[in-house]
């Protein structure tokens, strides 16, 4: 340690005869970080701040982010009450038509049939291929006379109607109305919730909304294009609206777009800020031109930091960049220190050394806090974590080697250290130590009603645009945003749909049918497609055929229909039909039913199922029903596993930085009191922070773990200057040096607290308490806990 | 299917009803006289005019349709009431009482007595949906739609009848040809045939027409 220490008093003796050499080499540094700035490429993917290292919950986020709701836009226009209905629909047909590519690949506006015929005719001879057991038994029960009749009478009637002129070939093939289970099966695909069909629209059941739903080949992570889409659509809104009707919409790319715009204004507000009040306040406190020098510091430390991180990791986080201004904050303390140290020396060379042992103390310990992040499962955080281990090892460069020579010198200041303070007298040690005390029990109370909360949309940016839109979405036309699913995977759509058939017996046995949205009752797997027309053949037996023709030729005899009309009928009863696959259903006109339950990616196919979002969903996939490794994707659980994944991460975070820092504090001070001593303003902004944390309301989420390791750093910094303090081992000027640190820190952090975002916001708040904490505990405590002046201590 | 559903087949015919001079008889302005033979223009324009002029119509109807699937012709009997814009009360008499009115928004349907009638939702009835639709587009004497859906000549040894072949695929699939027969003067729609792919074909006839008659004001 000490031939570290003696290295930065012979390399400051040896630069000092070459000063215009170091000032260009820092000047060239900071040109290249220039350079390599202007190339930086921001990421605001969510995905940094989802965890990594947890298989089931990276499975899950991905499965979330690839849901076929993800990526849509859903669109929803109300009417007053003089709007008829019918307005409301040509007004939607009117806007849907000026969504156009590129922003606007397609949108539906309903479910049109265009063959309605046609789709009852597939239905009809897909029957016996996907006729249930339970199909069947309903099936035998219309085969007698009295079933025949009246389905031969309703025949009849039908004749008389416009459908029945469509229908025509239909009923010579298909009497006994076999295609109407296979329509019915059809509601299996809704999972819109309360919506209804209306003149082929998405229409509220009260007839006062109407939903569209547009695909677009905007990318949810593309925040430009997300702006662009808003804002186009606002324009069409307002163009092709009428007035009486509204319309709001709702997409993964509003989200983006509001969090991106607000964290780039945030950004600018926080580092126009950040950079005027440490620049004020370093003037106001050293009354000298050279603390632009000191200023420096911080402000190349950002620069270098996001360059080296920008250049390893090709994009840099949004919050990776907003965190530069709590780096700013924290880096410049080193420069205060050793400004505040070195000034007016007449030979700052042989003081180097003896400020250079807080110095890197409180540097290495902090970096050590911040290196706890890297066992974090969040890749964002990880990236904080180099981030600000850069910055702080440049600023401890900066400032242990380049500002010294840039520190005014050759002041009055000759003795090397002085007796600075007076003891504190018993009495107001024991006020201090007293409301210390107090004011510890009361925020450990109050830190039993912390409560962890994991989920990602409490720290997303909502406007109220949004949040009126949410709301009215789901109002009106349920919850459907939020399913659960489910999905089973294989190679081959067949063997996707196999599984898929298999999960459906198992959840229809488990959950109320109408819960279940799935194309197990339409699209069967081959297999179960070959076994239903086994059942299907098993019934035809010929004597059921000769019965039942029978049957057909007396009634429909006794109700005019001439002789032979329905043989086609009969010839088909044994014929098996061609096998039913999407393609049979995209030629009907219905393949966009399927769009939502099928996906297709390089290893194959998923198909989807689509449930309640509920605790029994989830058990019974976390059970021993679920079949052929189906899985459950849902919203809550996703939070719920993110809010484990956070708090395990918590609990690390603070064992191993506690570990780390009580070990460095060991192996510098070497001292057990004065470790302790060091240790109070850390304990005491964790304590303050987390009580009024809870006092307030405020529930501690995924950004609040980087600020906790924030107050770490910051606490055991103070501790370790006033610690230096106290015992004498540093000057008088220290003191003003951990007042001036510890307020460009709070500018610093506290900057992050005018921030919309609320990510930012909320680390902001929480540092800001832990400080409010840490600040007071350094300078008051522990001078009142240690009890002598330095000079009785040297 | 529903009984009531039989009313439904007379629908589309009644757009026919608006297109046709044999309405205009009634009117203060005169009739535009008959067309030269032959000149479609000119006949679509009488219609159109004519037509416009129209406020309500009151009129009976005799329906019979032949199908290869029944040995005899099915016949209904019944009348129906239109006022401009979207109004419509269609009554079957025959072969059992039922009927519906559309109002507007506002839709009831009965079976039997039509005090005991009830609402229904018109888009739930694709059908009647579309048929009515295409009765108030037609009472709107929108030409350039009617011949963005139908070609239409001039057929026969006379300047009485239209033919009419749906152009859109989907029409096309069930219906080969729609046939308005007119009186000599073209001031009377005699009957309108449709013909189905398939042979089957329906024959609507008209009488006792009343135009721009004073309607009750609880009949909607």
């Amino acid at each position: 340690m000490q031939s570290l220490l003696t290295l930065f008093s012979t390399s400051f003796a040896r630069l000092s005869s070459h000063r215009r050499i170091l000032f260009c080499t820092v000047l060239a540094i900071v040109v290249l970080t220039v350079i390599a700035l202007s190339n930086i490429k921001l990421g605001e993917d969510i995905g940094a701040m989802i965890p990594d290292r947890d298989p089931a919950v990276t499975r899950d986020f991905q499965y979330l982010r690839n849901a076929p709701f993800v990526e849509k836009v859903f669109i929803h226009l109300s009417g007053n009450d003089d709007v008829p209905r019918r307005e409301l629909i040509d007004s939607a047909d009117r806007l849907a038509s000026q969504m156009k590519p590129p922003l606007f690949d397609r949108v539906v506006t309903g479910v049109r049939i265009p063959d309605p015929a046609g789709v009852a005719l597939v239905f009809s001879r897909a029957a016996p291929l996907m006729a249930t057991e339970g199909d069947i038994e309903n099936l035998k029960k219309r085969l007698g006379a009295d079933g025949i009749r009246r389905e031969l009478q309703a025949l009849r009637g039908s004749l008389e109607t416009p459908e029945g002129w469509m229908m025509k070939a239909l009923f010579q093939e298909d009497p006994l109305r076999l295609y109407a289970s296979g329509l019915t099966k059809l509601s299996s695909l809704n999972f819109l919730g309360r919506v209804d069909v209306r003149d082929n629209h998405f229409v509220s059941r009260d007839g006062k909304h109407l939903l569209m739903i547009a695909q677009t080949p905007v990318k949810i992570t593309d925040s430009r294009g997300s702006v662009k889409l808003g804002n186009s659509l606002r324009g069409l809104i307002k163009e092709y609206l009428p007035a009486g009707i509204t319309a709001s919409f709702l997409s993964g790319h509003l989200y983006t777009a509001i969090n991106s715009e607000t964290v780039r204004k945030d950004l600018f507000a926080i580092f126009t800020t950040v950079s005027v009040a440490i620049l004020v306040l370093l003037l106001a406190f050293m009354r000298n031109w050279r603390a632009v020098f000191v200023y420096f510091v911080p402000l190349i430390v950002v620069a270098v930091a996001t360059a080296v991180v920008a250049l390893a990791d090709r994009t840099i986080s949004a919050m990776t960049i907003a965190f530069g201004s709590v780096l700013m904050g924290i880096s410049d303390d080193y420069p205060i220190y050793v400004y505040f140290s070195l000034r007016n020396r007449r030979d700052p060379g042989r003081f180097i050394a003896s400020v250079a042992r807080p110095v890197l103390i409180s540097g290495i310990t902090t970096m050590a806090t911040f290196a706890t992040l890297f066992l974090s499962d969040l890749p964002g955080q990880r990236q904080i974590a180099y981030f600000s281990m850069i910055g702080i090892a440049v600023s401890l460069i900066l400032s242990l080697v380049v500002l010294p020579h840039f520190v005014p010198a050759g002041g009055s200041r000759l003795v090397e250290t002085v007796p600075q303070r007076a003891p504190m007298d018993g009495f107001r040690r024991k006020i201090i130590i007293v409301i210390w005390l107090l004011s510890m029990a009361l925020c450990g109370w109050q830190m039993t009603n912390l409560n962890f909360n994991g989920d990602m949309r409490a720290v997303r940016m909502v406007s109220e645009e949004i949040r009126k839109t949410e709301e009215g979405l789901q109002r009106v036309f349920g919850d459907f945003r939020s399913h659960g699913m489910a999905l089973v995977k294989a190679p081959s759509l067949e063997g996707a749909l196999a599984k898929n058939d298999r999960l459906y017996e198992a959840l229809r046995r488990t959950f109320p049918p109408g819960e279940i949205k799935s194309i197990a009752p339409v699209l069967p797997s081959s297999a179960t497609q070959e076994a239903s027309w086994r059942n299907w053949s098993d019934l035809w037996s010929e004597a059921k055929r000769n019965k039942v023709r029978d049957l057909i030729s007396t009634e429909s005899n006794s109700l005019g229909f001439n002789p032979g009309v329905f043989s086609a009928f009969f010839a088909r009863l044994t014929q098996k039909p061609a096998m039913i696959n999407v393609e049979t259903y995209r030629a009907a006109g219905l393949g966009d039913l399927f769009e939502s339950f099928i996906q297709k990616d390089a290893e194959g196919y998923r198909v989807l199922t689509y449930l309640p979002d509920t605790d029994g969903a989830s058990s019974f996939f976390a059970g021993r029903q679920s079949p052929d490794g189906a899985v459950f994707i849902s919203q809550k659980r996703f939070s719920e596993s993110m809010s484990r994944a956070m708090t395990d991460n918590f609990f690390r975070y603070i064992l191993f930085s506690s570990l780390v820092m009580v070990a460095a504090l060991a192996f510098f001070f070497r001292n057990v009191k004065k470790v302790l001593l060091a240790l109070i303003p850390v304990a005491t902004g964790m304590v303050f922070m987390f009580g009024t944390m809870g006092l307030c309301g405020i529930d501690f989420n995924i950004f609040n773990i980087i600020a906790t390791i924030l107050v770490i750093g910051l606490g055991v910094d103070l501790g370790i200057f006033m610690v230096s303090r106290v015992t004498g081992s540093v000057d008088k000027d220290t003191i003003l040096a951990v007042v001036l640190s510890g307020s460009t820190s709070l500018v610093g952090l506290g900057s992050l607290m005018i921030a919309r975002h609320p990510s930012l916001h909320s680390i902001g708040v929480t540092v800001f308490l832990g400080m409010c904490g840490a600040i007071p505990a350094a300078v008051f405590v522990i001078p009142a806990f240690y009890g002598k002046g330095p000079s009785e201590s040297a | 299917m529903r009984p009531f559903r039989r009313t439904l087949f007379i629908i589309p015919m009644l757009a026919f009803l608006f297109l046709t001079p044999c309405f205009c008889e009634a009117q203060d302005s005169a009739p535009v006289p008959a067309p030269s033979k032959g000149n479609k223009l000119a006949i679509l324009s009488t219609i159109s005019h004519n037509t416009l002029l129209i406020k309500t119509i009151r009129s009976d109807y005799v329906q019979t349709r032949y199908t290869a699937m029944l040995k005899e012709p099915i016949i209904s009997k019944g009348s129906f009431v239109y006022e401009k814009p979207d109004r419509l009360r269609w009554e079957i008499s025959k072969p059992g009482p039922a009927g519906f009115v559309v109002n507007g928004e506002k839709t009831r349907r009965w079976i039997g007595n039509p005090d005991r009638s009830e609402p229904f939702e018109l888009s739930r009835e694709p059908a009647i949906r579309s048929t009515v639709e295409q009765v108030f587009a037609w009472a709107r004497a929108d030409i350039a739609w009617i011949e963005k859906r139908y070609r239409i000549t001039v057929t026969g040894d006379g300047n009485t009848t239209l033919a009419l072949d749906p152009l859109s695929p989907q029409e096309k699939k069930y219906i080969r040809s729609i046939v308005l027969r007119f009186s000599d003067d073209l001031s009377r729609l005699r009957s309108v045939r449709i013909n189905e792919r398939g042979g089957d074909s329906t024959v609507i006839a008209f009488e006792n027409t009343d135009l721009n008659a004073i309607l009750p004001r609880d009949i909607f």
